[in-house]
């Protein structure tokens, strides 16, 4: 059977070489499904990410009265500490927030120097047990003496939370629907290519070729145009990356303080696997219908 | 080795295109099937190698009953009935010799088995020389030898011919006529439908005549 495999797959390649127009148009398709499917996860993966690093871990932040010394300020927060064992608190001078922004605007962190005094007060950054209860405790912090505001960003948490689930359920219909589509285009795409060979389905029918002799090197084909269009996709995409998107990546790294996700080895194999998958149901569909026929 | 047994067919409220047909072809048996255009000779030998499927009636082909057959069988069957068509229906984009060797392919045979027998059935029909050629590169007289030989490399206990001289010079006729008379001479069962007279008259074999899809006279 070894014979017969490696004949199905040599007789997939030159077809494959002996019509690279049909061929052509069935690549460029399923590139083309498979890059728009990838951006948009990539999209909802980095929103999501986004998302998640905002309202990951709860903090409450108090920011203590400008005219505290630096003595009083590192007392105030040991008092915070000290009321409630099930906080971490953190104290943060003025300097050292002045440091972490300049440190977070990058290449823009020159324009700090420009500044005649530190704007910035100190601030005690409060991370609460998992699951407390943040409104009970930024209103036990905002009562302790040299503290002149406390923000600990509830609403917020939640409307991120819930713009988070919003953006699952979109990103998981709107991916199964490009799927869908992507499907239907390529079926049809790899079924011109087919009915163009109509003819020699019907001929190998005739001489006693079985359903699946006569599919295999259709599947094969189709796996072979998908793994092709995989790769034309990844370069695409890497392409994208690479030349339009390094000032957003930064962005993202700014804003989520963590790199912005980046096509890897396995998205690229993955990639090529739906793109296989993709030329391989395709081609399936084609020829079903020649064949029924 | 063929029986047919008030075979019918008809296409949706159409009048019949084979209408109460039976007959029996034996074994090592040359028949010609003739008619008009239209008779129903096509059709005939379109239920013999399971193209289509008969609307009534119990169809017996090399001892199998084709309205029996599931789909996975039909294949196995068609692997012992070649069948050569008017228009050749040559893969275009392969050579002579792959064409032959296509009917041994489908059956799983080896690149070197396919090689050594459908070579010595192109040099059979006297297309050694042309193994290499694609079939546009070939006449029409030598195309027709090339799906003889693809229908005879199985060696098929029967030959099934729709017009095979319909499309070449008189002068063609002959030399095709005569690998199919030996192809029946090694033993196959062959049926030739043809519209031709003239060949009726030239090689008296056994003859069965349909007219508006009934046969009308076997002698």
């Amino acid at each position: 059977m070894t014979h017969v495999a490696w004949r199905l797959l040599r007789r997939a390649i030159i077809n494959f070489w002996r019509a690279p127009l049909p061929s052509l148009v069935a690549v460029v398709t399923i590139a083309l499904a498979l890059f728009l499917g990838a951006a948009l996860a990539f999209s909802v993966l980095s929103a999501r990410t986004l998302l998640a690093s905002w309202g990951a871990q709860p903090t409450v932040t108090a920011y203590l009265d400008r005219a505290l010394p630096e003595e009083q300020a590192r007392a105030v927060a040991g008092q915070v500490q000290a009321a409630d064992p099930d906080i971490e608190v953190v104290y943060v001078s003025p300097a050292q927030a002045l440091d972490k922004l300049r440190v977070q605007l990058g290449d823009l962190g020159g324009a700090l120097d420009g500044l005649s005094r530190n704007p910035l007060p100190a601030t005690l950054e409060v991370t609460p047990r998992a699951g407390t209860e943040l409104r009970g405790l930024a209103q036990r912090i905002a009562k302790v003496a040299g503290v002149a505001e406390v923000d600990y960003g509830r609403e917020w948490a939640d409307r991120l939370q819930s713009l988070g689930s919003a953006l699952r359920g979109f990103g998981t219909a709107a991916l199964g629907l490009v799927a869908f589509a992507a499907l239907l285009v390529v079926a049809n795409t790899i079924r011109l290519a087919v009915y163009a060979r109509r003819d020699e389905i019907e001929i190998m029918k005739l001489v006693g070729a079985t359903d699946g002799y006569v599919r295999a090197p259709f599947l094969l084909e189709g796996a072979l145009q998908g793994l092709c269009g995989g790769g034309l996709a990844v370069g695409g995409l890497a392409a994208v990356q690479r030349l339009l998107l390094p000032r957003a990546a930064a962005a993202f790294a700014f804003a989520t303080g963590i790199p912005a996700p980046h096509l890897s080895a396995p998205h690229c194999a993955l990639l090529a696997a739906a793109g296989a998958l993709l030329g391989l149901c395709g081609s399936y569909l084609a020829v079903a219908r020649l064949l029924r026929a | 080795m063929i029986q047919l047994f008030h075979v019918t067919k008809r296409w949706s409220n159409d009048p019949p295109v084979l209408d109460d047909v039976t007959l029996r072809v034996e074994k090592g048996e040359f028949v010609w099937l003739t008619g008009p255009s239209g008779a129903g000779k096509t059709t005939l030998l379109r239920l013999l190698f399971c193209a289509d499927e008969p609307t009534s009636g119990q169809i017996i082909v090399g001892g199998r009953n084709v309205n029996r057959l599931s789909a996975r069988g039909v294949p196995h069957l068609r692997r012992n009935v070649g069948v050569v068509f008017q228009d050749f229906k040559l893969l275009p984009n392969r050579t002579a010799l792959e064409n032959v060797g296509f009917a041994l392919e489908v059956r799983g045979a080896s690149d070197a088995e396919i090689r050594e027998r459908a070579s010595r059935r192109l040099a059979q029909v006297g297309l050694a020389e042309k193994a290499g050629f694609l079939p546009l590169r070939m006449s029409g007289g030598e195309q027709q030898r090339v799906a003889i030989a693809r229908a005879l490399v199985n060696e098929p206990a029967i030959l099934l011919a729709d017009e095979p001289t319909g499309n070449l010079d008189a002068s063609l006729t002959d030399s095709i006529l005569q690998l199919l008379f030996d192809a029946n001479a090694r033993g196959a069962t062959v049926v030739v439908a043809t519209h031709d007279r003239g060949l009726l008259g030239r090689y008296h074999r056994r003859t069965i005549q349909l007219h508006r899809g009934r046969v009308t006279a076997d002698a």
